[in-house]
This record gives structure tokens, C-alpha cells and sequence, in this order.
């Protein structure tokens, strides 16, 4: 059994496409999408376009959310942007997915925490361009009562595989479409296989047209964004 | 091209093996090591005598060099090691190179290419692993022109890109997890594609109380605590 992971493509439509083709490349038995659509400056509708013609169990993310519940005038620049795009449609396909799912009892999906969309899991916030993982209590509280042997989350576009001392995996496979400071352009996302009865975890980062999105960032006015897409340097208070 | 990469085995001989038959459903062309591999109370030896065998293409950490060379402030666990080794490992570790270069392509290290005792992609910030800066990143790759190059030494799984292009690649640690929130084996596959270099940051379960048990058995319970659940830092060690 094997699952990709994906998260936060933030409307990154040539990242997603990259992605989508190393996971064929790979050969999956399904995919999971953590949320976070199309917030970005690249190509949000394409995106959403390409993600509503597929059927793999997909959540929204907070700024998901912020598009379906917030008036134009209480968005950030992005978003505001994002919204100016979207059609009924769109937002029809958004307002229809879950805040979390799971998957036959296996899996657990969620984009930040178990109980807020907005709360990271396996890292403590960034300040300025470091980002640190909380220590173990923290993270482990956060998954009592959840019975599934694989947790994911996204939300922070870091990728961490942290496994609790009873065994149970709780995975972030980073961002399809934007990298906050870690240092690489490329777009990540994350494989698990179950072989012998055990989960265990990959990290991928991908290689892809990244200069392609820049310039489309660039085109509907976010610079700070397209540098951030071409060096993965870039801190997300600059970015929303 | 697709290669394996493994670093920081540490002596641990459960986790090294789990990781090698991982590697081997991979298809790979070669595998790479990349130093650090007896400083550990597990099973040196055992992870000698399987380095030797398999004769990988490797550079010594500075936990390699200190079992060779010694030093002032000697870590108890490298004392350890080296009252249980015997002259054939003495001199493999003798023969590892500080940077090695792999087809041409793929630079070879342990800490940094010049010092192997220096973190390429991270530093500690109380206590806790951080990125470090873009300068201090590109800097050390200065005058190395490999597409790949390859560092080891913080036991942070990582890859960073360079303005030109260039990927820096760390594996993690394959015996010894800390700070990483996992017991698993980390090792990485990196692989050439159209589009560039796919790198995969692999974490592999395995039989963590049976290595765990042998640094209990030799009176170092704080690295059991690592191999079974991955969370002390490197200080408590």
C-alpha cells in the first residue's frame, strides 16, 4: 500500500503538474490533498480546475476557508487577489470538502492541527527565518484519542516525519507550491508505504519549472512572491 | 542516475542493515557513505566488518578521526569503540578520505568540504537544529563544482538548492536520530530526471529496542533513549 501526500499548492499550478508527475512516475494506490488550494499569485484557477476534475480525498485549508467565509475587504492582498478569480463554481467544489477526513480508518487528515486550521503541529512557528520542532509533549498531546496509525498535516510547509513512542506516525509533507525558509525551490510532498504491517515515510522534493510560476507571480504584481518561488528563502510574513 | 546516501551509522548495526535492504528493492547504482560510522555503543565492530565488506565509496567523519587520532576532551563512547576494534578496522578508518568525488558529478563529505566537524545546512539555536544561513551555505560550497554535494554530520535530513543551481543533500542519520522526533533510519535517494534531481529524505522502522539493548547493555542509557524514541539532543549525549 502506498499513499502521496500532498499540501498547500497554494495555486501553483505548474508545481502541482511536477508533482503529479512523479507520483505516476512513482506508481500509488491513492493521494490525499491536506488543503491550502489556491491561495497564490501563480495560477489559482488553472489549479483549481486541474484539482476539481480529480477524485482524490481532498481538505480545505485555512485560506481556503478565509475565501469561502470572509467579505473581499477582510482578506489579505493574496487572497483578495485569489478571490477576484474565482468563480461561483469554484467555491461551490471548495465548500464541499471536509475540514479533516480519514481514510478507512488508517489514515487521519487535517491541514493544521486536530482542532484548528491555523495551528501548526510539528513546528513551532517561524521567527524571522528559523523554525524549530516542539518538544515531544507538545506534539503528542495534540494526538490523544486519535486512533489512526498515520496522521498528517500541513499548514507550516515544513516536512517532518515525527513516529510517537507508541508507534504512530504523524507525517508533513511540506508544500507543493511555495517554500517558506528552508532554503530550496523545489516542490515537496510525501509518500508513505505500509509493508509488513508498518507504515513508514519519504520526503520528496521535486525539481520543476519554478521560473515558469515566478514569472506568473510577477505578471499579477506579488515580486516577493516569484522570489520566493525561485529561491525558497523567503519568510511567509512577507508573502500574505 | 540514481544513488542511495547514508551517513552517521554510529555503530549501529540494526539500523544500518534495515536501511541496506531498503536500498536494496531500490535499484540503484551505487551507494554512497558519509562518515561517522562506529562512534556508537551498539555494534561497532559488526558495522565495520560490513563497511569493509561492502567497500562503498565513503569519507570519515570526525568521530572517525577521533577514534583513530584521539583528542583532548576523548567522548567515552569513542573509547569505547576503540577498545573493541581490531587492526583491520583501524585500518579502514585510516584509509577514508576527508571528501571524495563520485562520477564526476557528486561531492563527498562529512561535516562541510573543507572541516568535518562544521554542519553545512544546520546549526543549533537553543539547543534546537536551524537552518542555517544562505552566506554561511554558500560559502562552504564555494570551489566545489559538483551538481550533488553531499554532507552529513548534524543528522538533520535535509536539501538545500544554490543560486546556481547546485543541491546540497543531507541524509540524516541512519544509528542515531537525535532531535528528530523519530527512532526510524533516515537515509536518501536522489535521483536524476528530466526536470533535474528528485531527492527522496527516507525514514525506515526497524528493530529499535534490539539496538537499544546493547547500549543498555553497555551502560549508556541515554542512547537507548534515542534509538527507541529520537528526541534527546545531541548535548545529552
Amino acid at each position: 500500500m502506498r499513499i502521496a501526500v500532498i499540501s498547500d499548492i497554494h495555486g501553483n499550478r505548474h508545481a502541482f503538474e511536477a508533482v503529479e508527475a512523479d507520483i505516476a512516475q512513482l506508481g500509488v494506490d491513492a493521494i490525499l490533498n491536506l488543503g491550502d488550494l489556491v491561495s497564490g499569485p501563480m495560477d489559482p484557477v488553472g489549479t483549481i480546475e486541474l484539482l476539481m476534475q480529480r477524485t482524490f480525498p481532498t481538505i480545505i485549508g485555512n485560506h481556503d476557508r478565509y475565501l469561502l467565509e470572509r467579505p473581499a475587504d477582510k482578506l489579505d492582498r493574496v487572497d483578495a487577489f485569489v478571490a477576484g478569480k474565482l468563480r461561483q463554481k469554484h467555491l461551490d467544489y471548495m465548500r464541499s470538502l471536509p475540514k479533516t477526513n480519514d481514510i478507512e480508518g488508517e489514515v487521519y487528515m487535517c491541514h493544521g492541527s486536530p482542532t484548528s486550521d491555523v495551528e501548526p503541529w510539528l513546528d513551532n512557528w517561524w521567527t524571522g527565518r528559523t523554525t524549530t520542532m516542539p518538544d515531544e509533549a507538545s506534539v503528542t498531546a495534540k494526538a490523544v484519542g486519535l486512533d489512526f496509525p498515520v496522521m498528517l498535516c500541513g499548514h507550516t510547509h515544513i516536512s517532518r516525519i515525527v513516529r510517537l513512542r507508541d508507534g504512530r506516525l504523524i507525517v508533513n509533507p511540506g508544500s507543493v507550491g511555495i517554500q517558506f525558509y528552508h532554503g530550496a525551490p523545489d516542490a515537496r510532498y510525501a509518500v508513505l508505504e505500509r509493508r509488513g504491517g508498518k507504515w513508514s515515510a519519504s520526503l520528496r522534493a521535486v525539481a520543476y519549472d519554478f521560473d515558469a510560476s515566478a514569472r506568473q507571480a510577477e505578471k499579477h504584481g506579488f515580486p516577493e512572491w516569484a522570489d520566493a518561488i525561485k529561491t525558497g528563502w523567503v519568510g511567509a510574513e512577507h508573502l500574505f | 542516475m540514481k544513488l542511495a546516501i547514508l551517513s552517521d551509522v554510529h555503530g549501529n548495526l540494526h539500523a544500518l542493515d534495515a536501511v541496506l535492504d531498503d536500498i536494496a528493492g531500490q535499484g540503484v547504482d551505487a551507494t554512497l557513505a558519509l562518515g561517522d560510522f562506529l562512534s556508537g555503543p551498539f555494534d561497532p565492530v559488526g558495522v565495520a566488518d560490513r563497511m569493509i565488506e561492502l567497500d562503498l565509496p565513503s569519507v570519515r567523519g570526525n568521530h572517525d578521526r577521533y577514534i583513530v587520532d584521539g583528542r583532548e576532551d576523548d567522548w567515552h563512547v569513542d573509547a569505547y569503540v576503540r577498545s573493541v576494534l581490531a587492526p583491520r578496522h583501524f585500518d579502514w578508518l585510516r584509509g577514508l578520505p576527508l571528501t571524495a568525488v563520485h562520477g564526476e558529478i557528486v561531492l563527498l563529505a562529512h561535516g562541510t568540504p573543507r572541516d568535518d566537524n562544521t554542519g553545512w545546512l544546520d546549526g543549533l539555536a537553543d539547543s534546537n537544529a536551524v537552518l542555517l544561513s544562505p552566506e554561511h551555505i554558500e560559502r562552504e560550497a564555494a570551489g566545489f563544482p559538483y551538481e550533488i554535494l553531499l554532507c552529513g554530520h548534524t543528522h538533520v535530513p535535509r536539501t538545500v538548492k544554490l543560486a546556481d543551481g547546485r543541491l546540497v543533500v543531507n541524509p540524516g542519520s541512519v544509528g542515531l536520530p537525535f532531535d528528530s522526533g523519530s527512532p526510524d533510519a533516515h537515509y536518501a535517494i536522489i535521483e536524476k530526471r528530466r526536470a533535474g534531481w528528485t531527492v527522496s529524505l527516507n525514514s525506515i522502522p526497524y528493530d529499535y529496542q534490539a539496538a537499544a539493548n546493547l547500549a543498555l547493555g553497555r551502560g549508556f542509557p541515554k542512547w537507548a533513549e534515542v534509538v527507541t524514541t529520537g528526541w534527546p539532543k545531541p548535548r545529552e549525549l
